[in-house]
């Protein structure tokens, strides 16, 4: 039950793909295969409208009706796609000082967001602030990392959630960035940073053992690499000190990665770690494809970036 | 349609095979990943651009509604040691803080240190709006007051002096030796920088937090909450006057 996926870098892997389809088929007179796809956002800060078109680096990209048209296209391909963000979704444009974040929540409501995590801006209102505006998420909050054991926060965010689609089982945890330093304690009061290697080692073995998951992703705000601070916790540092995430959706550092990036975990084994910019300018889009395990013949998995 | 229809059915199966298949779980075989670029070439979803739309006219309105008029550019280069707008924002600061600070803890602020970096957009001739001083100032920070010591104060003097940078001051005199980067003169409130004596200054928790490496302004023999941010205190001014009229007047200047 237990024995590891091994990840092989397969190029030719829709034959594999295919026989393994004949192979399941054989043993089991019916074939599995599943497809999960995962849709991610990342540091939208507030970007409700496209950027400017003077904007240095991202000139009239972003903005939600077209993220909105997007999302609904890869819906319909595979409506077993899970949307999520990994924070920061607030702060950055007067639409956040005028409204507080409700038009940010409303929105992300009505593109159908399954989670997020919290992100460092979110605390800009103060726990509060955001506490004020959870009655317009239709989506919750994931963070493990966060104590907010003594705050009002305290019954509203869980360290993670488990998401189902087609039968494949989905564990989402959420990682925040060490807040001290970096917001007013004012402002995230009791919340409590707990250091997120050794929770998301903590999940990982939730979400695998108890959980039965078949999937596990990280919603991370921890940043994707310090190169200036090497030893500083980061989603690189993350995927190698741990095992059993398949993917870790990172923010904080508004990285744009021109594709995931393959890490080897502790055991060896392959972690996606992806990361797309900052204010909605890209999203980004991780197809999983299922197969029944088919014995011996196939143990692991092809990565196609 | 059909693919509605018949999902229950196929779920079904589904089941039942991961049932039969218990020895031989579900595993990921394959993975594949794109970025997707969010440019003008993606068709805009109707009922979400229709929902914002009222956001985004009365937010359009209300920033650029025009709250004053500028009677010059100010920018932030335009006066040496000094600027135009360096000096409107250290002179609006303080205009708009030291009420609340003297109703809070009965004293006066002494004079304001901003930096020159928080600058990041002139204000235009012409009509002043609320989007010019959140171009001005996109950041969140919050005006806060420090009590310093006599001898943080000349560190923060020797700073000045050597920078030689034209960061927003205001209610403090310098002039300032240029090739020995140091002060040849320094008033505050146009008295002597006196020997005993703790000043209170007005600046940023950005700042405060050692920004722009102002270390003098970490650990201050006391610290001021004005829950206040610079932006709102610049828009607040704005409202509060008919003209933006500041002159450059050698607050900070190289000595002759």
């Amino acid at each position: 039950m237990q024995n590891r996926r091994r990840f092989i870098q397969q190029i030719a892997s829709a034959t594999a793909f295919a026989s393994l389809g004949g192979l399941s088929l054989a043993s089991c007179n019916q074939p599995i295969s599943k497809k999960i796809t995962v849709l991610h956002s990342n540091d939208v800060h507030s970007q409700i409208d496209p950027l400017p078109n003077n904007h240095s680096r991202y000139p009239g990209l972003g903005g939600f009706a077209r993220r909105a048209s997007i999302i609904e296209q890869v819906r319909k391909q595979n409506p077993n796609t899970v949307l999520l963000d990994a924070g920061d979704i607030f702060q950055g444009t007067p639409y956040f000082n005028y409204y507080g974040g409700e038009i940010e929540f409303k929105l992300m409501s009505k593109l159908d967001y399954d989670l997020a995590t919290i992100g460092n801006h979110d605390f800009d209102n103060g726990i509060d602030g955001f506490l004020s505006q959870l009655p317009n998420a239709t989506f919750d909050f994931v963070s493990a990392n966060y104590d907010f054991t003594n705050t009002v926060l305290n019954d509203f965010v869980k360290p993670y959630k488990v998401l189902i689609r087609d039968g494949i089982r989905i564990g989402v945890f959420g990682l925040g960035v060490e807040l001290e330093g970096l917001v007013n304690k004012e402002l995230y009061k009791e919340t409590r940073y707990l250091d997120p290697i050794e929770i998301a080692q903590d999940m990982s073995r939730i979400l695998k053992e108890e959980e039965h998951c078949d999937l596990i992703i990280c919603l991370s705000h921890i940043g994707y690499d310090y190169k200036r601070n090497p030893d500083k916790v980061s989603d690189l540092h993350l995927a190698k000190k741990t095992k059993d995430i398949d993917l870790i959706i990172g923010g904080h550092t508004h990285t744009l990665l021109p594709e995931p990036t393959i890490v080897d975990n502790v055991l060896g084994e392959k972690v996606l770690v992806n990361q797309c910019g900052m204010g909605g300018v890209y999203i980004g889009q991780i197809d999983f494809y299922f197969d029944s395990a088919g014995g011996k013949t196939f143990e692991g998995k092809s990565i196609e970036v | 349609m059909n693919t509605k229809l018949c999902k229950p059915i196929l779920n079904f199966l589904l089941l039942v095979s991961i049932c039969s298949c218990k020895q031989e779980p579900i595993m990921v075989s394959k993975v594949s990943a794109r970025q997707q670029k969010i440019d003008s070439t993606i068709i805009v979803d109707k009922k979400i651009d229709s929902f914002i739309k009222p956001f985004r006219n009365h937010l359009n309105k209300t920033l650029d509604s025009t709250l004053c008029i500028a009677t010059i550019t100010f920018t932030k280069n335009d006066g040496g040691l000094e600027s135009t707008l360096g000096n409107l924002m250290a002179d609006i600061s303080l205009q708009r803080a030291q009420p609340i600070f003297k109703e809070r803890y009965h004293k006066e602020i002494d004079f304001v240190l901003l930096n020159h970096g928080g600058m990041r957009a002139p204000i235009l001739e012409g009509a002043v709006t609320s989007r010019a001083a959140f171009e001005l100032m996109p950041f969140e920070n919050e005006l806060v007051a420090v009590e310093l010591s006599y001898e943080k104060v000349k560190e923060l003097i020797s700073y000045l002096a050597e920078k030689q940078r034209a960061h927003p001051i205001s209610n403090i005199q310098l002039s300032i030796l240029k090739d020995a980067k140091r002060s040849k003169e320094v008033t505050i409130n146009g008295h002597l920088l006196q020997e005993e004596k703790n000043y209170v200054v007005l600046t940023t928790d950005y700042l405060l937090k050692g920004g722009d490496s102002m270390n003098f302004f970490k650990d201050p023999i006391q610290l001021y909450k004005i829950d206040y941010k610079l932006r709102n205190a610049l828009i607040d001014y704005f409202k509060s006057v008919d003209t933006l009229e500041v002159k450059l007047d050698k607050r900070m200047h190289y000595a002759k």
